[in-house]
């Protein structure tokens, strides 16, 4: 259907309003007042975060990306409680798939000690440069293998970790069927390594699934414009803002709506009494330093084609509290918000950069975010509009 | 005074002629010249097309600097003015030939207007250059 653009937005305006042409007709007058009007410009930035899903891709990493049975053996390990040191915990402790992979809490104490970050979701993990809030890891492996060994959260050792796949018959099958009969298990880091590639195997099946926004941007890409109708017209409105005034797509760009890097958004960083979160800061410091970096010997890429962001990424006074940008996707099942869960409904979230408090923000740091001064209205329509960028079901 | 003002307008021929003959080498055709305050003595020109440019891909840029004397060495980075804020990543600039430099990776981490800057450095002296360009 090639219509010029300003029958296209008229279409648009009298699909927007839900009526028969004849209907929308009668009610013009009135409906126009309210109407939602997209312009070339709006249309192509909106076009920008699509189409999803994007296409999957096996990682060059991980020897086992794709394979079957390490997903199978990755899934195994994920819901095993034995895989922590006081055999309560598992991964999927805090990643519960009933709450879109996260936990649903500000910050997780479930092995006893409160972390100090909110859970994020593993839905599109596969597509991520860094991980984590502040990408202490370059690749899905290593970050799987950050928590099994951290002390405050499963609290093993990587001899602990080989002991137990060695000791338990069904953990030792499809270790053996996965990575080989006469894989050694001397070589702890490389076992351990191992583990973290199927854990990653199995993370990269989790792809959110498609949403009435992507309906939307699909049918306005196509010029489908009946379709376009049918998304609700306060997450059109909401939609204007995003890409437009509120300049959101700066950092929730493209199809997963985050450039995948690093950024201060005004959220305070204070974790106890005299103690900070420096954010990416130390995760900088942390990639760079990695026994599991891309750079090391366990990257199965003979090429090592990504071990480039961590050796060229630089650390900067500017990323003390700067945290990864998340992906909007699936947003309305992952509550509480932000990198110390402070905002528990996505309401909060959008109050929090309307009226943001630029004293909170890096002197030295960028000047993007300003108060956007919404209404309550505007604030609503935003609100409707990032619930659409979760699948329904 | 005549010998005086004959010698002045001899040399400042010679000024004015020296640069444009005496360059050490031609910009490619098709590049995209760089911006300088430095005078004709030295000029650059960039490889990267900006339609070819996506946000959040890595990406090399190859620079030509065609110079009167030698030049050295020179450093790349990128930042948005608008937002006041660089690269997250540094460059390795490799010398590809006596004129050329390849600068790898550069990354735009957000849509918006980018400027690429270039020290190049003749005498151990640095000659400022610079490129806009708008990343959507």
């Amino acid at each position: 259907m090639m219509l010029s653009r300003p029958v296209h937005v008229v279409a648009l305006v009298l699909i927007c309003l839900g009526g028969s042409t004849s209907a929308a007709s009668a009610e013009q007058g009135r409906q126009s007042s309210s109407s939602i009007l997209f312009s070339d410009k709006e249309i192509t930035k909106i076009k920008r975060h699509g189409p999803w899903p994007p296409p999957l891709k096996r990682d060059p990493s991980n020897k086992v990306s794709g394979n079957v049975g390490a997903i199978k053996f990755g899934r195994a390990l994920f819901f095993d409680r034995h895989l922590s040191k006081n055999g309560q915990v598992s991964c999927a402790t805090c990643h519960r798939e009933s709450r879109g992979w996260t936990d649903g809490v500000a910050i997780s104490k479930a092995a006893g000690t409160a972390v100090h970050r909110n859970t994020q979701s593993l839905l599109d993990v596969r597509f991520n440069r860094w991980f984590g809030w502040g990408g202490q890891a370059d690749n899905l492996w290593a970050q799987s293998i950050r928590p099994i060994i951290a002390p405050t959260e499963m609290g093993m050792t990587a001899r602990q970790v080989v002991q137990l796949v060695r000791r338990d018959q069904v953990l030792l099958k499809h270790y053996r069927e996965v990575f080989g009969g006469a894989a050694s298990f001397d070589d702890a880091e490389g076992a351990l390594a191992n583990i973290g590639k199927a854990l990653a195997a199995f993370q990269e099946t989790l792809v959110s699934k498609r949403t009435p926004f992507d309906d939307f941007r699909d049918a306005l890409a196509a010029r489908a414009w009946k379709a376009a109708g049918r998304y609700p017209v306060s997450a059109q409105r909401g939609a204007k803002i995003f890409v437009g005034r509120g300049r959101c797509g700066v950092c929730h760009f493209g199809p997963r709506f985050t450039t995948g890097e690093f950024h201060d958004a005004g959220v305070p960083y204070f974790i106890a009494r005299g103690k900070v979160d420096s954010g990416r800061f130390d995760g900088v410091k942390a990639v760079k330093q990695g026994p599991w970096n891309l750079a090391s010997r366990h990257n199965d890429d003979p090429k090592k084609s990504g071990a480039w962001a961590s050796r060229q990424v630089v650390r900067l006074h500017r990323n003390f509290g700067e945290f990864r940008i998340p992906t909007l996707r699936n947003l309305a099942k992952t509550a509480p918000y932000m990198h110390n869960g402070s905002l528990p409904t996505l309401e909060r979230v959008v109050r929090h950069y309307s009226e943001i408090n630029m004293e909170r923000l890096h002197s030295d740091g960028e000047q993007i975010l300003k108060p956007l001064k919404l209404s309550d209205g505007e604030i609503s329509d935003l609100v409707s509009f990032l619930k659409t960028l979760s699948a329904l079901n | 005074m005549t010998a005086w003002w004959a010698r002045f307008g001899v040399g400042l021929i010679t000024v004015l002629l020296m640069p444009r003959t005496a360059l050490a080498c031609e910009l490619p055709t098709g590049w995209t010249s760089m911006k300088s305050e430095a005078d004709a003595s030295m000029r650059a020109a960039l490889s990267q097309a900006e339609a070819s440019i996506q946000v959040g891909q890595p990406f090399a840029i190859d620079i030509a600097v065609c110079a009167l004397g030698t030049v050295e060495a020179i450093k790349v980075d990128a930042m948005m003015p608008r937002h006041r804020h660089g690269m997250n990543y540094t460059p390795k600039i490799t010398r590809v030939s006596s004129n050329r430099f390849r600068a790898d990776p550069l990354l735009f981490h957000m849509p918006g207007l980018w400027r690429i800057t270039m020290k190049a450095y003749r005498a151990g002296k640095p000659v400022h250059f610079s490129l806009d360009m708008s990343v959507k």
